[in-house]
């Protein structure tokens, strides 16, 4: 089993700490750590990267922060995920995704990391974008477009 | 001599990232863009952008999330530039109007074009569902057309115009 974990841009520690020391045997580990202090002995990291794709194309199953920009691609992208909230930032904006996501069942989310466990085959809704659809309006109120 | 038209875009890093570059990707496919729009675009420090641009300018955050004093100072250093580089690129181009999802550098510039009377454009951040976020707010107030992401902020923002999620 592959597993990906990712913090996105802001340190989560707290997270990387917790499976690096838990949550190991028969695993296949890859994480993004940001800038985190925390370095993993036990699983393979790094800081960032411009691919991050590949790597969720490579996992059976996802551990993200609730930050919008990965949740929505990840779901966007109907994938495995679980969702953690990442309560080491000193603002708790990841608190209302990872609300949204539990009430609309489209993906396990843990607030506390005692409670996180990595269950396989649980029933997820599946998620549905509404597309932004207010692009032209916003083009021709700036009224940049040539008249022919 | 006419000047060249431009649209300001104003980004931020993270998920204010994502955002921006979904909305430059799907004016870039609109039926309407026939022509390229110009852009020039406001960043925060750390963001590294891919799109061509005419211009670009960095700013600091305007808050610490950490510390009172570095958002003071932060807030005093980025409201000086913005104010020097939003009046001689006012001298320069003719500027259409700002479009922005985010972060705060957005307030001040909106401030300068709204006086100038030039359409403001802010889409609020796609991560909020229940509660308004501080540049929201604010920019609830300035801009010409505000649109919400998520239908849950109709609540929060009664006049908002629903958009969809970028």
């Amino acid at each position: 089993m592959k597993i990906f974990v990712t913090v996105g841009t802001t340190p989560f520690d707290s997270l990387i700490k917790h499976i690096d020391s838990n949550i190991i045997n028969n695993y296949e580990i890859i994480a993004q750590i940001s800038t985190g202090k925390y370095k993993p002995q036990h699983m393979e990291f790094f800081d960032y990267t411009s691919e991050i794709e590949k790597y969720y194309n490579w996992a059976d199953i996802v551990v993200t922060h609730a930050g919008a920009g990965s949740v929505y691609k990840l779901l966007e992208k109907n994938k495995n995920i679980i969702v953690i909230p990442n309560l080491d930032r000193v603002d708790k904006h990841q608190l209302e995704l990872a609300k949204y996501v539990e009430i609309n069942n489209y993906a396990q989310v843990f607030y506390n990391l005692k409670d996180f466990k990595l269950n396989f085959n649980i029933k997820k809704n599946h998620y549905v974008k509404e597309k932004f659809f207010k692009i032209d309006e916003i083009i021709q109120s700036l009224d940049i477009v040539e008249k022919e | 001599m006419e000047k060249i038209k431009i649209v300001l875009f104003i980004a931020g890093n993270g998920g204010h990232k994502t955002q921006i570059e979904r909305v430059l990707n799907h004016i870039e496919n609109s039926d309407l863009s026939k022509k390229e729009i110009k852009k020039i675009i406001f960043y925060e420090k750390g963001y590294k952008f891919s799109e061509d641009a005419l211009r670009e300018y960095e700013f600091l955050p305007l808050r610490d999330k950490y510390s009172y004093v570095k958002t003071l100072k932060n807030l005093i250093l980025t409201i000086c530039k913005q104010i020097k580089v939003c009046v001689l690129l006012n001298r320069e181009y003719e500027i259409k109007g700002i479009i922005s999802t985010g972060p705060g550098i957005v307030i001040f510039p909106s401030f300068i074009f709204k006086l100038l009377n030039k359409k403001i454009i802010f889409i609020e951040t796609w991560s909020r569902f229940y509660s308004k976020s501080m540049t929201g707010r604010i920019m609830y107030k300035i801009a010409d057309k505000f649109y919400i992401q998520n239908e849950e902020l109709k609540q929060k923002y009664p006049k908002a115009i629903y958009g969809g999620r970028l």
